[in-house]
């Protein structure tokens, strides 16, 4: 209860008045409803006397603050300081900075962004339709907002646009100067998105984007065609989120990048900024804010050189979680040459743990994936005396009895691993599956017997058997 | 539905009917006139005559798809009130419908606004429904309608249960949104930008069980209401507005004023009716010296188990959800007995799961269940036709709440029975001596104040966040003077930022990181529910709100389903969860409630009356809702067994309240017992109450009362916040009136102001009641719901001395 409307509640009771309020038509009973569209009727102006009555009351009580609400309103307006252009749709105040293609955010070139062919980013962002654009024509985007919780009352006040102009990084800052004036800067934002080969932001996708469309709309202007849009948020989840454990931009910046920001700003301190700068007209309140901005999109072409380095190499001397969860990201977007070096590498770097069984698990997936089915169960059995729990060896002995049964035709070491499968595979699935081994492996030995062993044939399983009480448990 | 074996046992084979046996209505009351005793304890039997079809065409203009539809139903022709409904809305009028219940009012909507989607494949329109239950149900009929009129418009019920997808479709596709006002006010409104298509397109916005939203949810609505214009104006749509309300005193009056503009009416029903008996039934008094008359609702069963037993397909209206479950056990028992199918009886009440509703509604219309017991679920529109009687077993507290009852009675062209079994408490009672004032009783009206000022700056909060105010922009029928006001305090609050537009002229734009729709609930009572867990079967069966939780579900509890007890195991506070083991119990739990009221702040305080005696206060209150224990009631015999504590949190409410102190030395003063004086205060309160809600143009239930004090030891100090030292004025009898919202919307204080009349006016209307010692229009009930007794003291004569005594006269 410590919201505007306690206050409120508190306001509504008159202090130093007395006397009831004069008796209102309104609010007899038995009076009929209060006609609503005559113009001057006197139920009207008696009406708008009680109301304004009731709210002078609150008003009233408020005196104070609103002196010092004036004081401010009435300080006097200082011409903005950043350079300002006029367009069709008013003047449009901008913050440009451009960074060399040797600038580096911590410990990353910002040019790296562009430096990788366009079918690398596709695999990053998992979407082949990036795969054939003309990536030196990327827009970044990332903007700040009178609030987070959207919805068509929060405004995005600053939109923060970067861009490569040969290998120079430029960025322009596009500042709505009041409430109300966001045309020229949607204007301009509609401009740059139709230049653009491709958007990148982080979270834009479920944040940002929605958040303009808003803006689109309530401007009364059409929304220009989103070009395609790679959120990096998702690429950083998968990659980098194993090991870092969260993935606030700020802190792949501190871990990946090496680059610590000094003096940045609260981003929960960045609404009432705005709003402060919008009562008093104090542009070096803004000073903050738009730094931090710059700093996010910085950041942003930098991770994603990062991105693209690390996804271009082979994996040596990295992480190897994040080697593992590269693998992962080559073997969803099919690139069987780099999931092999990657989980390669993995398991180079894993130790005994559970990390080896992961990228042994990885390298299994990997073979199977990709047709070397020898070698996956070969990786997958070098599991197996890993696995540290029932569920961790149910399933690989699941996987192993599959590759042996479908793709090896090895029946007896299906049926030997099939025997340990039933919680990975559920009871119905899994009796028809041992069922079906032990009628193919009869069939097999009564084939390969002649006649008078024939009668021992159910040997094969039985020797099956024995093998399997071998294994561990 | 799962019967006990003991139940089927004695139901094996056909049944060989004696010779004699009654059947049918007419046969029923035959019997209770000459054979039983019952005719006697009939306290009123009117007969309604039958009210005969009027028809009309199908409007002519009607699209050919819809007319196709309707026909392939089998309607060549609709009732008047139908046509009239769809006349007025497709020229461009808003209507509300206020027929009587059963009278086809969904097709008044659902034609204009099929025809609407049937002649613009743009078209949407909107429905809000009070409850999730309802927009379900009207989606299921609603889709079958528009794909018997080969429409591919989607119907999509948008709340917080739909999934994402359907969501999106929901924003893109579908032809018809339902939802409810709270949805609209908090997931939609603040996002309009997402629904550009349908705000754009919007033809038609259809409110359903208009009667439901009155007092502050009414005031809220109004206002959503305004909103809602606001943004479909912005998308550059003008909507029509059609409501449907059940019988109230002043449907266009309500309607209007939910609007913010003149509605056409539209209250004249074509459907037949078949003649009605309506009939009182007062349970002969057992104890004449203590007042004690035969329960009402052993006496409803029996009265039912006859009309069942003769065939009549009969719904029995319950007070609370445990009588609902007492009276089908005692019902199926008795039907046992009397050789007849205890299948054919259900309940039907508001935790039961919706496919479990479904399919009882189901099985009533196809005649499988031949009596259904209920709570008020049933009064909200669902669908199960007309029924040959419908018994109520005490009465729902208004006149519009029993003819709503009764109004389901009624199967065309067939003979019906409304019956009301009065009960013991003292507004039953005071009934059933003047039954005739139930048939000429005016009907409640529906109050809402949308220009409440707390309500209203709320909602221009949310209008401000949903789009930027000019200057000079209206708000519905807010005068713009008064818009322009409430802005500049909300710039003073810097939630709003005062911006000179191109045109010159000032803009208010949303200035804050707030999200105002989240901070700004419709209703007092929360949403959520608690699920029912039957930890044997592992399975769910039943869900609870918030609210009844507490009474219902508390450890060791009787939880009722179905004619079946459970124990309630452990209640998972957190997780919303109660565990329940089916028992075999004798007894079932009523639990006990304590309201206490205790003062944070006393924001305004004066002496009134000649000698200054009575303290009037004005401020801050906790109000503490606790369930402090429960009762053990033997089945049959009603008798008290045992006792249980309950450990529950307390429900409390942080408000503002007016309070009325009256010193000690008046009441000592009195020439009557101390406690016939609390009692006779109480009904002041209740008095007070009844005076508020007029005057204040709220629902009573927006409101709550009571009287603290020290005369019950278990009570703490109901002033406990002012220091609280023995002796000191804190101690004198208080009573409390307060807002019963979270938060408090501002009705106490407006009390405060008005408080000498206030006292003026509870005076008048407890001196001009006619009756004797008091009644539920003057004084109330008296505490605990003890039968009436004649013997008592007139508490009405004593508050009025009261009154004399503190110098409150009734005209100055």
């Amino acid at each position: 209860m410590t919201d505007f409307k306690q206050k409120l509640a508190r306001l509504g009771s008159p202090v130093g008045r007395s006397g009831a309020l004069p008796p209102a038509p309104a609010r007899q009973p038995t009076a009929p409803a209060a006609p609503v569209d005559g113009a001057d009727s006197p139920e009207r102006s008696s009406r708008i006397e009680q109301l304004r009555a009731l709210i002078g009351e609150v008003v009233q009580r408020d005196q104070k603050r609103r002196l010092a609400h004036e004081e401010e309103v009435t300080a006097e307006r200082r011409p903005l300081p950043w350079p300002v252009t006029d367009t069709a749709h008013g003047p449009l105040y901008t913050v440009e900075r451009w960074l060399e293609p040797d600038h580096h955010h911590g410990n990353a070139p910002v040019a790296a962004a562009i430096a990788y062919p366009a079918s690398t980013l596709a695999a990053l962002a998992l979407d082949p339709s990036v795969a054939e654009l003309d990536l030196s024509r990327m827009l970044f985007l990332d903007t700040e907002t009178t609030g987070l919780s959207g919805g068509t009352g929060t405004v995005a006040f600053l939109v923060g646009l970067a861009r490569f102009e040969e290998g120079v990084l430029r960025i322009e800052q596009l500042v709505v100067p009041s409430l109300g004036a966001e045309a020229p800067v949607l204007a301009r934002l509609a401009e740059r998105l139709r230049e653009a080969s491709c958007l990148v932001t982080y979270n834009g996708k479920s944040f940002d984007w929605p958040l303009l469309r808003t803006r689109f709309v309530l401007a009364r202007m059409p929304a220009p065609p989103l070009p395609p849009h790679v959120d990096l948020l998702h690429a950083t989840r998968r990659l980098w989120k194993p090991r870092l454990g969260g993935v606030r931009l700020t802190e792949i910046e501190r871990e990946i990048l090496r680059f610590e920001r000094e003096g940045d700003i609260d981003g929960a301190e960045i609404p009432s900024r705005y709003f402060g700068f919008l009562r008093d007209g104090i542009a070096e309140r803004l000073l903050p804010v738009i730094e931090h901005n710059q700093n996010d999109l910085i950041a942003l072409a930098a991770m994603l050189g990062k991105l693209g380095q690390h996804f271009e190499s082979s994996g040596a001397d990295a992480d190897p979680r994040d080697n593992l969860a590269f693998a992962r990201l080559a073997l969803r977007a099919s690139d069987a040459q780099r999931a092999l070096s990657f989980a390669r590498a993995a398991l180079e770097a894993s130790g005994q743990g559970g990390l080896k069984l992961s990228a042994l698990t990885l390298l299994g997936q990997v073979h199977r994936r990709f047709g070397d089915c020898r070698a996956a169960a070969e990786v997958l059995e070098q599991a197996v005396p890993l696995a540290s729990s029932c569920n961790e060896a149910d399933l690989l002995h699941f996987a192993l009895a599959k590759l042996y049964e479908h793709e090896l035709g090895e029946l007896a070491l299906a049926y030997r691993h099939a025997l340990h499968s039933e919680a990975a595979e559920g009871p119905l699935s899994h009796g028809r599956r041992l069922g079906r081994l032990r009628r193919r492996l009869e069939r097999r030995a009564l084939l390969a017997a002649t006649p008078a062993t024939a009668a021992s044939a159910p040997t094969a399983v039985e020797r099956a058997s024995v093998a399997a009480s071998d294994l561990p448990p | 539905m799962p019967l006990r074996s003991d139940e089927i046992g004695p139901f094996s084979g056909p049944r060989s009917k004696p010779w004699r046996a009654p059947t049918g209505l007419t046969g029923v009351l035959d019997s209770w006139q000459h054979e039983s005793g019952v005719w006697r304890n009939v306290v009123l039997h009117e007969r309604l005559p039958a009210e005969e079809a009027v028809y009309a065409e199908l409007p002519p203009g009607l699209a050919p798809q819809v007319r196709a539809a309707l026909l392939a139903r089998g309607i060549e022709r609709v009732y008047c009130h139908q046509r009239e409904a769809f006349d007025l809305a497709v020229s461009g009028h808003d209507v509300v419908i206020a027929t009587p219940t059963a009278s086809g009012k969904s097709l008044c909507y659902n034609l204009p606004v099929l025809h609407a989607l049937a002649t613009e494949a743009q078209a949407r329109a909107l429905y809000l429904f009070p409850t999730k239950a309802l927009s379900r149900d009207q989606e299921v009929a609603l889709r079958a309608f528009l794909s018997e009129a080969g429409l591919s418009h989607g119907a999509i019920t948008y709340d917080g249960d739909t999934p994402g997808d359907a969501r999106r479709a929901a924003r893109e596709r579908s032809g018809v949104l339902l939802t409810n006002p709270d949805m609209l006010h908090t997931g939609i409104l603040p996002h309009h930008a997402s629904w550009a298509r349908l705000f754009a397109n919007l033809r038609y916005v259809v409110i359903d069980e208009l009667h439901s939203y009155r007092g502050v949810f009414g005031s809220h609505l109004a206002n959503v209401l305004r909103r809602l214009q606001r943004v479909a104006r912005f998308h550059g749509a003008d909507p029509k507005f059609i409501f449907a309300s059940a019988t109230i005193g002043n449907p266009q009056e309500h309607g209007s004023r939910m609007l913010g503009r003149e509605v056409a009416l539209v209250d004249k029903s074509g459907a037949p009716k078949g003649p009605r008996r309506i009939m009182v039934y007062n349970p002969p008094m057992v104890n004449a010296e203590l007042g004690i008359r035969a329960s009402y609702i052993k006496t409803a069963v029996r009265l039912t188990a006859d009309l069942v037993g003769c065939g009549v397909s009969t719904l029995v209206f319950g007070q609370s959800r445990n009588n609902v479950e007492v009276m089908l056990k005692y019902l199926r028992e008795r039907l046992v007995r009397e050789k007849h199918d205890p299948s054919t009886v259900h309940a039907y009440r508001g935790g039961y799961l919706p496919e479990e509703r479904r399919n009882i509604e189901r099985a009533l219309r196809d005649g499988e269940i031949k009596c259904v017991v209920a709570t008020s679920a049933l009064e909200l529109g669902i669908d199960i036709g007309g029924l040959d009687a419908v018994v109520c077993a005490g009465y729902p507290g208004t006149v519009a709440g029993l003819w709503q009852r009764f109004g389901r009675s009624g199967r065309r062209g067939n003979e019906s029975l409304a019956l009301l079994v009065a009960s013991s408490a003292p507004l039953d009672q005071y009934l059933a001596t003047s039954p005739q004032s139930l048939l000429g009783a005016p009907v409640e009206q529906a109050r809402i104040d949308p220009d409440n000022v707390e309500i209203l700056v709320q909602h221009v909060k949310c209008a401000a966040f949903e789009l930027p105010f000019e200057a000079d922009e209206a708000f519905g029928d807010v005068p713009t003077e008064v818009v322009g006001d409430t802005l500049g305090f909300l710039a003073d609050h810097r939630l709003v930022h005062k911006v000179t537009g191109a045109s010159g002229r000032a803009v208010y734009h949303w200035a804050s990181d707030a999200y105002p729709a989240n901070h700004v609930s419709l209703r007092s009572i929360g949403w959520d529910n608690f699920v029912i867990v039957d930890v044997e079967r592992q399975a769910v069966i039943g869900e609870m709100d918030y609210r009844a939780t507490h009474t219902m579900l508390h450890e060791q509890a009787i939880y009722q389903h179905d004619g079946e007890q459970f124990q309630v195991e452990k209640l998972d506070f957190d997780n919303h969860k109660a565990f329940v083991r089916k028992v075999d119990s004798d007894y079932y739990t009523d639990a006990m409630t304590h309201v206490r009221v205790s003062v944070l702040e006393e924001e305004r305080t004066c002496k009134h009356g000649e000698r200054q005696q009575l303290a009037i206060s004005a401020g801050e209150v906790s109000v503490i809702e606790k369930v402090v224990g429960y009762k053990k009631i033997k089945f049959h015999s009603h008798e008290n067994v045992g006792y249980g504590d309950v450990h529950l949190p307390e429900m409390q409410m942080h408000t503002s309240s007016l309070w009325i102190t009256v010193p000690e030395a008046v009441v000592v003063a009195q020439p009557v017992a101390r406690p016939d004086v609390i009692d006779a205060l109480r009904g002041l309160g209740h008095a007070l109450h009844t005076v508020a809600s007029v005057s204040l143009m709220v629902d009573p239930r927006d409101l709550g009362h009571t009287l603290g004090d020290r005369k019950d030891p278990e009570l703490p100090p109901s002033k406990g916040g002012l220091g609280g030292q023995v002796g000191a004025p804190g101690f004198d009898p208080t009573i409390f009136v307060y807002d019963r919202m979270p938060g408090g919307v501002g009705l106490a204080p407006r009390l405060y102001d008005e408080r000498e009349e206030l006292l003026r006016r509870a005076r008048r209307l407890i001196e001009a009641c006619s009756c004797e010692a008091g009644c539920p229009a003057c004084v109330g009930p008296l505490a605990g719901n003890v039968p009436l007794q004649h013997d008592l003291p007139s508490r009405r004569r004593i508050a009025v001395a009261v009154l004399s005594d503190l110098g409150v006269g009734a005209t100055h």
